[in-house]
C-alpha cells in the first residue's frame, strides 16, 4: 500500500471521523424536524417568504433526508464503519484467538489482579489439582509445561470482543436493506370509493400507475366507534380477485393489521366521506328493491314502483361525516310527499297510502390504502436482530482471563501465582477473583 | 379505591422519598433509621404506583375498551416514567449499597409524577386506544423505551452529582470535598456508574425505542423509518449516547467530559420525549 493510500485509509478508519460524522448527522438532522418536509412549494413561500423558500429549494432542505448532501454524509458514515471495522477487526480477532499460554512471566507480574500462595505438592501434581479445582469453578484450563514450571490458562467470553463489530455490521446491514428497498421496491397508494374495483396503484411522488396483476374491490369502508364516540377501528372490507387464487378472497385491512398479497402490503391509511349516498329501497310486500347512488339534492325516480326520493339536507361533523339526513319520498298518490329525518346506516319504514317501503341509507366513503413493496425489509430486520445480539454481547458478556503460573520452590513444593483480568465489569470480576483465590487458599488438598 | 387516588398518593410518596434522601445527604448516612425509612418509603411509593397502573389497566378492561395498555397518553407515560426511575433507583441502591444517590435521582421521579398529576394540560381521563395504538408493540415499545429514558435520567442525576462534587473538590482543595460532598461516592465510582447506566439505557433505548418502534411503524404505516420528528429526535439522542460510548471506549474520555455528555444526552432525551410532541408536528402526537 502506498503512503497516499495509507493516508486515505487512516482517514476513513479513524474514530475522529466517526465522531465528526455522528456529530454532524445529529446536528444536521435537527433541521428537518423544524422545517416540515415534503410539502408543496407554496407552503414554504407562505411560511418562510419567497427568498428563504428559494434557498430551501436550492439546498434541498424541503426533502433533506434524501438530498445529495445528506446521502453523501450517510455514505461517508458507512465507509467509515466499513473501513474502521476492517482496520480493527483483525486485532479483535487476534485477542479472541490469542495463545495466552505464550504470556511471559514478566507480563503475568503486571496483571491487574494477582494472588500468590504456596501449594504443598510438586509442580506436576499441583498443576493436576489446580486444574481440577478450576474446572469445578467453571474454568476449563489449558496447560503448557515450561522449562521452569507449568502455566495454566482459562478464559470466558473471549468472543465477546467481537460484539461491537457485530453492532457496526448490523448498521451496515440495515443500510443495505434500505438500499435494496429503495432500488427494487416501491411505495404507492390508492384511493377509491366503496363499490369500486381497481387494478392499479399509484407510485408515491411520481403518481406513475403500477399494475397490480389482480383486482382489488372495496366492498365497504367502516368506522367503528367506542361508546364515548371515539374511533375504535378503521376498516376496509376488500375482495381480491386474482387468477392465481382459486376463488375471490374476501378480507379486510385495519390500522395495525395490514393485508399481504403477492409481495405487496396494503395499509389502511386514510379515508374520505363522500357527498354521495347509497340508498336501498324495498317494497315491504313484494320484496322488489332498488339500489341507487345519490348525491344530495338530486331526485331519483323508480319507474317500476312509480316512486321518487332524494336527500334534501344533511348534517355533517367537521370531518364531513354525515350523522343525520333529511329524506324526501313521494309516490304517484295524492298524498303529500313524506319528509323525515334519519341517521346514517339506518333502515326506516316509509308508510305510503299504497305500500310500505323499507328505506336504508348509507353515506359513501372512499378508502385510502398505502401500498408497499419492500424486498429489503427482511434484510433490515436481520440487521435489527444482529444489533440486538451485538449489543447484548457487548453489554452483558465480559472477556475474563485467568492464569495460574506454577513454579517449584527450593523445598520441592510449588509457588502459585494466580492472576487475571477482564475487559469490562472490572468490579464484578475483582470480587470473583478474590473469592477464587480465597477458595484455593482454603482448599485442604493443596494447603501447606 | 380508584387508580386515580392511588396515583395521586404516589406523588406524595415520591415527594417524601425525595425529601428523605435529601435529609440523608444533609445529616449523613450514619442514621440507620433514616436510611431504612427512605428505602421503605420509596418501595411503598413504587408499590402504590404499580397498583395504580395495574388498577387503571383493569378499569379500562372493565369499561370494555378491548385492547388497552396504560401507556397511551402523556399523563400515563409520565406516571410510567416516574415508575421506571424509582424502580431503577432501588436496583442501583441495592447494587451499590449507597443511599446518597437517592437525592439526585428520586426528585426526578417526583417531578415526573407531579408533572403528570398537576399539569392542567393533560387529560387524565381513561380513554380507549386510537386505532393506531392498538398493537402489541405498544407495550414492548413503550416499556423498553422508558427503561432507556429512566436510565438516561439517572445518568443525568449522577452527572450533576459528579460535576457538583468535582467543583467542590476544586474549590476546597480537599481530596473528597467538604460537608456532604465528602459523603458522596468517590468521583471514580460516580464516573463508572454514569458510564454503566448510559450503556444500560443505550441498549434498552436502541432495542425498545428504535428497533421495536421501527418494526411497529412498518406494520402500522408500511415504512420502518419515515424521518418523522419523533423518529429523527430519537436518532439524534441515539447518536449523542453512541458518541459518548465511543469517546469513552476509544479515546478514554472520563470524568467531567462524560458528565457533560450525559447532561447533553438527557437534554436530547427530554426533547425527544416531551419537546417533539408539543413543539413539532408529526405522527407521534400521543406521548
Amino acid at each position: 500500500m502506498t503512503k497516499e493510500q495509507n493516508q486515505v485509509w487512516r482517514f476513513f478508519a479513524s474514530v475522529k471521523l466517526a465522531l465528526t460524522v455522528i456529530f454532524m448527522l445529529a446536528v444536521i438532522s435537527i433541521i428537518g424536524t423544524i422545517i416540515p418536509q415534503g410539502k408543496q412549494p407554496a407552503f414554504y413561500i407562505q411560511e418562510y417568504g419567497a427568498d428563504l423558500a428559494r434557498l430551501f429549494q436550492v439546498l434541498d432542505i424541503t426533502n433533506m433526508y434524501s438530498s445529495w448532501w445528506f446521502i453523501t454524509l450517510l455514505i461517508i458514515f458507512s465507509a467509515n464503519l466499513i473501513i474502521c471495522s476492517i482496520d480493527r477487526l483483525p486485532n479483535a480477532w487476534r485477542m479472541v484467538r490469542l495463545d495466552n499460554l505464550e504470556t511471559t512471566p514478566e507480563r503475568l507480574q503486571k496483571m491487574p489482579l494477582k494472588a500468590e500462595m504456596k501449594v504443598a505438592a510438586d509442580v506436576p501434581d499441583a498443576a493436576e489439582k489446580i486444574s481440577r479445582l478450576l474446572a469445578a469453578g467453571g474454568w476449563k484450563a489449558a496447560r503448557r509445561d515450561q522449562r521452569d514450571g507449568v502455566l495454566l490458562f482459562a478464559q470466558k467470553g473471549a468472543w465477546s470482543r467481537l460484539g461491537a463489530y457485530m453492532v457496526h455490521i448490523s448498521i451496515l446491514t440495515i443500510f443495505a436493506g434500505a438500499l435494496v428497498g429503495a432500488v427494487f421496491g416501491y411505495k404507492a397508494s390508492i384511493f377509491f370509493p366503496e363499490g369500486e374495483t381497481v387494478s392499479h396503484v399509484f407510485e408515491r411522488g411520481t403518481a406513475r400507475p403500477i399494475p397490480l396483476g389482480f383486482e382489488l374491490h372495496c366492498e365497504n369502508f367502516e368506522i367503528v366507534y367506542y361508546p364515548n364516540g371515539m374511533v375504535r377501528e378503521y376498516r376496509s372490507d376488500l375482495v381480491i380477485t386474482d387468477p392465481e387464487l382459486p376463488e375471490p378472497w374476501r378480507t379486510s385491512v385495519r390500522v395495525n393489521h395490514p393485508l399481504k398479497h403477492r409481495g405487496l402490503t396494503f395499509y389502511q391509511s386514510s379515508y374520505e366521506p363522500m357527498s354521495e349516498f347509497m340508498i336501498n329501497v324495498r317494497n315491504s310486500e313484494t320484496g322488489r328493491e332498488r339500489y341507487a347512488l345519490v348525491p344530495p339534492g338530486r331526485q331519483v325516480s323508480w319507474g317500476e314502483e312509480d316512486v321518487s326520493f332524494g336527500v334534501m339536507n344533511t348534517m355533517t361533523d367537521r370531518m364531513g361525516r354525515v350523522h343525520e339526513l333529511q329524506i324526501w319520498f313521494a309516490d304517484s298518490s295524492e298524498a303529500e310527499p313524506s319528509v323525515f329525518n334519519m341517521r346514517d346506516k339506518q333502515t326506516v319504514t316509509v308508510q305510503r297510502p299504497g305500500n310500505n317501503y323499507s328505506f336504508y341509507i348509507q353515506q359513501r366513503y372512499a378508502t385510502g390504502l398505502q401500498v408497499a413493496n419492500d424486498p429489503g425489509v427482511w434484510i433490515v430486520y436481520l440487521g435489527f436482530a444482529l444489533m440486538c445480539l451485538g449489543l447484548y454481547i457487548t453489554f452483558m458478556i465480559t472477556h475474563r482471563r485467568l492464569w495460574v503460573h506454577l513454579t517449584p520452590d527450593d523445598r520441592g513444593q510449588t509457588r502459585l501465582l494466580l492472576c487475571g483480568g477482564s475487559n469490562r465489569n472490572k468490579a464484578a470480576f475483582d470480587k470473583r477473583f478474590t473469592e477464587l483465590a480465597e477458595r484455593l487458599r482454603q482448599n485442604q488438598a493443596i494447603k501447606q | 379505591m380508584e387508580s386515580a387516588q392511588l396515583l395521586n398518593l404516589t406523588t406524595f410518596g415520591y415527594l417524601a422519598s425525595s425529601m428523605l434522601y435529601v435529609a440523608i445527604l444533609i445529616f449523613g448516612t450514619k442514621n440507620r433509621t433514616l436510611g431504612l425509612t427512605a428505602t421503605l418509603v420509596t418501595m411503598g411509593a413504587l408499590l402504590l404506583s404499580t397498583m395504580g397502573i395495574l388498577l387503571r389497566w383493569y378499569e379500562a378492561f372493565q369499561l370494555g375498551f378491548g385492547y388497552y395498555a396504560p401507556f397511551s397518553n402523556m399523563y400515563e407515560s409520565l406516571v410510567f416514567f416516574a415508575w421506571c426511575i424509582a424502580l431503577t433507583y432501588l436496583v442501583l441502591e441495592y447494587i451499590y449499597k449507597n443511599q446518597t444517590l437517592g437525592a439526585f435521582i428520586m426528585p426526578f421521579a417526583f417531578l415526573s409524577q407531579a408533572f403528570a398529576e398537576y399539569w392542567p394540560q393533560w387529560n387524565q381521563d381513561l380513554r380507549p386506544l386510537l386505532p393506531a395504538l392498538q398493537s402489541n408493540w405498544l407495550i414492548a415499545h413503550v416499556i423498553a423505551s422508558f427503561v432507556g429514558y429512566a436510565a438516561f435520567a439517572i445518568a443525568f442525576g449522577m452527572a450533576l452529582m459528579y460535576l457538583l462534587k468535582a467543583r467542590n473538590i476544586e474549590k476546597s482543595g480537599r481530596p473528597e470535598g467538604t460537608s456532604f460532598f465528602a459523603a458522596l461516592p468517590g468521583l471514580k465510582v460516580i464516573d463508572e456508574v454514569i458510564y454503566k447506566v448510559i450503556f444500560f439505557g443505550f441498549v434498552w433505548f436502541t432495542v425498545g425505542g428504535l428497533i421495536f418502534g421501527a418494526i411497529w411503524a412498518n406494520s402500522a404505516w408500511g415504512t420502518y423509518w419515515s424521518w418523522d420528528p419523533k423518529e429523527t429526535w430519537s436518532l439524534i439522542t441515539w447518536f449523542v449516547y453512541a458518541a459518548t460510548l465511543h469517546v469513552r471506549y476509544t479515546r478514554g474520555w472520563s470524568g467531567k467530559k462524560i458528565a457533560w455528555l450525559a447532561v447533553l444526552g438527557f437534554a436530547s432525551t427530554v426533547f425527544t420525549y416531551y419537546g417533539v410532541n408539543f413543539l413539532l408536528s408529526g405522527l407521534h402526537s400521543y406521548g
